[in-house]
């Protein structure tokens, strides 16, 4: 089934990313982007969009995409206010990276519509994305999912459903111990960086990534697989939850995260 | 690479240790410009070490790597001994033998009473605390931390590590040797695995976590760490390029020192996989099978 109308509901970069993606490849794109997570306690966001989705054609979008990093509970509201609202069979493309699709899956009364989906920003990189089906039944929409990251060009590898999949799960165990280790006065964060990226030829420092990826995004998959494996070796560092709470989401707020970011070309490093 | 950028220092440069690591550390500072004077315990250890490295300097030089007459020239710097006695004059002591906390001190507390009051005395460790290889010292201030990253001539990073008696000025000189090497310092306290050994754990690790919960195979792990990571290794391809029995002595090393930290804990399939002599591509077989070897 080809996807022409995309209904995207998020509260960080993995959301923006996906909207603007599938805008340039000419979907008709809607929906409502928080910046940052929702606490359960405010009001406000569930109202604005409340207000946003009433003057939508809800039942006319062929996907709903949900990427939050908020907490469960106000992913669970929004998941199940929206459920009645769009046909039966829409796919619901559910970002595993901070809870795992069967999990998603079992708050809505038809789970069999639920793909899992994870990457690790940012997106521009991103050659293969990863999927994953809920363990609720077999789900009718896995090539709805894969065929829409194929028209982005990305390929898709199906991994077993659980929280944080796999390289979103790798990548923020390894930015939680940088983040530990800078919180332990080990090094600065600019030679954590520069030590990971020429001693072991990483992609990105680990702390210069969790800005790129937001660092809400991280602290949720950390929490998400902490939660999951209950092991105290995916306990988010102290200092990441913190800065989330602080609103240091990285790159893309305007207070920075481990760096400030003045223009998109000057880089300071952050107290 | 053999053109002389800003010397740290006037004195020469000793390195203990004619291994990979030792000669490759001997062979960067010449390059800079250094004296070099390479000390280990037997003379035939020493020249097979400065055969090998004449041989590869004059590859290099073959191939246009280094200016003609370059490898002739970086061999003059370098002297060799068997005396520790050589390094009177040194201005800072590199020291590349075995990972054994005991024998590091002995040279080390040798190493003082020879060399100059204000030199430096610099340990290429992975694993040894610093602060434990200058305890009992006189002089532990001087004593740093100055792990080379191999192969000594293509890695760009140092990490310099300052131990719990390390004096600012130890650091910065090493810092500047560093840079004067050509290489991109970075300095962090004594802590276990120091910065890359520490934060790249969990690459390793939740590899392995993910094959034994099933989530996905190993090749998938790799492709997924390429394309959509953007490494250039999946951490299985990395873990047969390093060894798998080195990856797990590192680990286990690293998991000891920190009294049993849960995230560094080394993984069965890890071991199992060193039980049966698969220890990656020095052995043919790892987590793939290499069939050319």
């Amino acid at each position: 089934m080809t996807t022409n109308k995309v209904l995207v509901l998020g509260d960080g970069v993995v959301a923006a990313e996906l909207a603007d993606a599938w805008r340039s490849k000419g979907l008709t794109v809607d929906g409502y982007l928080f910046d940052g997570p929702i606490p359960e306690w405010k009001q406000e966001p569930f109202e604005l969009l409340n207000a946003q989705l009433a003057a939508l054609d809800l039942t006319s979008y062929e996907a709903v995409v949900l990427a939050f990093s908020s907490e469960k509970a106000v992913v669970r509201h929004i998941a199940r206010d929206l459920e009645h609202q769009v046909g039966a069979d829409t796919l619901f493309l559910v970002s595993a990276m901070s809870c795992a699709a069967t999990e998603t899956a079992s708050w809505l009364e038809h789970p069999e519509r639920v793909i899992g989906f994870g990457y690790v920003p940012p997106f521009a990189g991103v050659k293969c994305a990863e999927l994953s089906k809920p363990l609720q039944g077999l789900s009718q929409h896995a090539d709805q999912a894969a065929g829409l990251f194929a028209s982005l060009g990305v390929e898709t590898a199906f991994v077993g459903d659980s929280a944080g999949l796999v390289m979103p799960r790798l990548v923020s165990a390894i930015i939680n111990e940088a983040v530990t280790a800078l919180m332990e006065g080990v090094a600065s964060a600019a030679d954590l960086d520069t030590a990971m990226k020429l001693g072991v030829n990483y992609p990105h420092g680990p702390l210069e990534w969790a800005d790129r990826i937001g660092l809400d995004q991280v602290y949720a998959t950390l929490r998400g697989v902490y939660e999951e494996q209950g092991e105290d070796r995916y306990r988010p560092a102290p200092l990441l939850r913190r800065m989330v709470l602080a609103g240091l989401y990285g790159r893309r707020s305007g207070y920075g995260g481990f760096y400030e970011y003045e223009t998109e070309n000057e880089v300071t490093e952050h107290a | 690479m053999s053109g002389l950028g800003t010397k740290a220092f006037e004195g020469a440069v000793g390195v203990i240790g004619a291994g990979t690591m030792g000669i490759g550390i001997a062979q960067v500072s010449a390059q800079a410009g250094y004296d070099v004077i390479v000390y280990d315990i037997a003379e035939d250890v020493l020249a097979k070490a400065m055969a090998g490295l004449s041989k590869s300097l004059h590859k290099l030089e073959e191939k246009g790597k280094i200016a003609a007459g370059a490898a002739q020239q970086i061999l003059s710097r370098i002297r060799t001994s068997t005396e520790l006695e050589a390094f009177a004059g040194a201005a800072i002591v590199v020291e590349a033998a075995p990972e054994k906390l005991e024998l590091k001190k002995s040279i080390f507390q040798k190493l003082e009473s020879i060399v100059a009051p204000e030199a430096v005395l610099a340990s290429n460790t992975s694993s040894i605390p610093i602060t434990a290889v200058a305890g009992g010292m006189k002089s532990p201030e001087r004593v740093v931390g100055m792990h080379f990253f191999n192969p000594v001539p293509l890695m760009k990073l140092v990490e310099v590590i300052a131990g719990q008696r390390t004096e600012e000025k130890a650091v910065e000189v090493t810092n500047a040797f560093a840079k004067s090497l050509g290489k991109t310092a970075v300095t962090c306290i004594d802590t276990p695995g120091f910065i890359v050994n520490r934060v790249a754990r969990g690459f390793y690790g939740e590899g392995l976590r993910l094959v034994q919960e099933g989530v996905a195979d190993l090749e998938t792990i790799d492709k997924l760490a390429r394309l959509e990571g953007n490494f250039r290794m999946g951490p299985f391809e990395l873990m047969d390029l390093i060894g798998i029995d080195v990856n797990l002595a590192v680990s286990q090393s690293v998991y000891r020192a920190t009294y049993e930290e849960q995230r560094y804990r080394p993984n069965p399939i890890q071991e199992r996989m060193v039980q049966s002599g698969d220890f990656g591509r020095k052995t043919g077989r790892g987590f793939y099978r290499y069939d050319d070897k």
